[in-house]
């Protein structure tokens, strides 16, 4: 049975949400941005007209208003989006249970049936679209297809307000013209190595010798070439939001920048904490540790490592952090403008511990328990009443709390 | 409403207010809330004759999402709003 997979994404989705609230900012370029004061102050999401004046998301919030001076900025109201992107969950499960959000702004939602043509896929999404218009007063672009990766193609393809079949008949028309980094997983690293075997196009990866994909690139290259081909077997699964915890990670950018390695050291501390903290709340423990930097000029770096055994200890995902951040020489991009850390590879909190010759594992134990009273500490004063000396010795850092400021997370695509 | 002015130009003024009505309602056995009777700001009180229908959507000029309410109030139809549970008539401030 051919599959019928729709894939729906609310265009500018906080700034509609926005416009829903304040119908007389209608036809004004708008963007939903981050606190200016705090220095958080990025673009998160814009309206056509913002869009077309050149506004991207990521922009600095002067940066925008320098190029738009009539840019009309609102803070973001995430209750309000996360109560949409519900009613918007509901309206599709009305149609099907398997609806998989990506997102709060995305959704695939699977409704295949014996007597189910993609037709009848494009019908139901111009239904949907109608619906959120009406209903909600926002605007959805739809991709119909037959594999989760298409019809998230689809939905890109015309915007706002549209919906888009990809069919067996025209996928080659209409997916393979399109830039490499269009695809699915195809990020900004993986386009030039792409570029330098002369793929360009979706049709290019598709159309390439099945060895060259993956005896570059591997188990990646073999699914970015299944992917191209339309032959994307992953199934729309019901999940919402709240997906299992594939990793947990904290990031933020400081009230000042970060110009030593001190600095870094220091809110590396104090991430590391946290994500400590809430592996330990989460009952998990994770082996593969993973930072991100941003310079002043906004370029990004990321990069990870994985240790030899599972840990939830704020020192030693710190000290593995700081690793990095050395080796990887980073520090030639000082000053910064955020950090992140996070940890994957995740196993239960009590899974057996490897013991070792050297008794690592012992005083691993013993930290462990430091920790947790300390986490009992902070659950009865609040998570500020106990730092560490690194960190009180730097008060410009000092009052960054990303234990208690930790918002809201996207979904893995592969789950589970 | 009120929102922080993050440095914006001036903005246009709103297309329309809410006015806030106290509203009398009966639930249901389906679970719907059903208005009977509504107060204006002024407490001046009006029987509803007849609810024309209900579904959710959005209030196009004072803005907002939720439940539209089109109601029949001494022979007029009239259009009241359930948003973030509160009832509301959209004014306009044109005249």
């Amino acid at each position: 049975m051919a599959r019928v997979i729709l894939h729906a994404d609310a265009n500018g989705f906080y700034a509609s949400v926005e416009l829903v609230y304040r119908p007389e900012l209608r036809g004004l370029p708008l963007s939903v941005g981050g606190d200016q004061e705090a220095r958080h102050g990025i673009v998160l999401a814009s309206s056509r007209e913002a869009k077309r004046r050149g506004i991207k998301t990521g922009m600095v919030l002067w940066q925008a208003r320098q190029l738009c001076p009539e840019l009309v900025i609102l803070p973001p109201n995430f209750s309000r989006y996360i109560d949409f992107s519900e009613k918007l969950r509901k309206i599709y499960q009305e149609y099907s249970p398997r609806v998989e959000s990506y997102g709060l702004d995305e959704c695939w939602v699977d409704i295949s049936n014996p007597d189910v043509s993609l037709e009848d896929g494009k019908r139901l999404a111009d239904e949907l679209r109608r619906r959120a218009r009406a209903e909600l007063g926002i605007t959805l672009s739809i991709g119909v297809s037959w594999n989760k990766i298409f019809a998230k193609l689809g939905s890109d393809y015309e915007k706002p307000d549209a919906t888009t079949l990809i069919s067996p008949e025209n996928y080659k028309d209409i997916v393979w013209p399109l830039p490499a980094g269009d695809l699915l997983f195809v990020g900004p690293r993986t386009k030039p190595k792409l570029a330098k075997y002369r793929i360009y196009t979706i049709g290019d990866i598709a159309n390439a010798p099945d060895e060259l994909l993956s005896q570059r690139f591997g188990k990646v290259g073999r699914m970015h070439q299944c992917h191209a081909r339309g032959m994307d077997e992953s199934p729309v699964m019901a999940v919402g939001t709240e997906t299992a915890i594939k990793s947990v990670g904290n990031s933020t950018t400081t009230p000042q920048d970060m110009s030593t390695i001190d600095d870094v050291r220091c809110v590396y501390t104090l991430l590391s904490e946290s994500v400590a903290t809430r592996l330990r709340e989460a009952g998990l423990k994770g082996r593969c540790i993973s930072i991100s930097v941003r310079d002043a000029q906004l370029n990004c770096e990321a990069c990870q490592l994985s240790i030899d055994h599972h840990t939830a200890l704020a020192g030693e995902i710190r000290d593995v952090a700081m690793q990095l951040f050395t080796s990887r020489g980073y520090a030639h991009m000082l000053p910064l403008r955020s950090v992140g850390v996070s940890c994957s590879s995740l196993t239960s909190f009590y899974a057996p511990l490897q013991m070792d010759l050297m008794g690592k594992a012992a005083s691993w134990e013993k930290q462990l328990k430091l920790a947790k009273s300390v986490d009992q500490i902070r659950r009865r004063y609040g998570t500020q009443i106990i730092q560490r000396g690194n960190v009180l010795a730097n008060p410009a850092f000092s009052g960054i709390n990303p234990h208690d400021d930790h918002v809201v997370h996207p979904v893995p695509f592969y789950a589970g | 409403m009120s929102f922080t002015n993050t440095g914006n130009p001036s903005l246009p003024p709103s297309l329309a207010q809410r006015a806030y009505l106290g509203v009398y309602t009966y639930t249901n056995p389906q679970g719907q809330i059903i208005p009977t009777r509504i107060r204006w700001e002024d407490g001046q009180e009006w029987e509803i004759d007849r609810v024309l229908d209900i579904r959710p959507g959005t209030a196009r000029k004072a803005g907002g999402a939720g439940l539209r309410y089109l109601l029949r109030i001494a022979g007029q139809e009239r259009e009241i709003f359930l948003v973030d549970g509160r009832w509301f008539a959209e004014v306009s401030l044109d005249t």
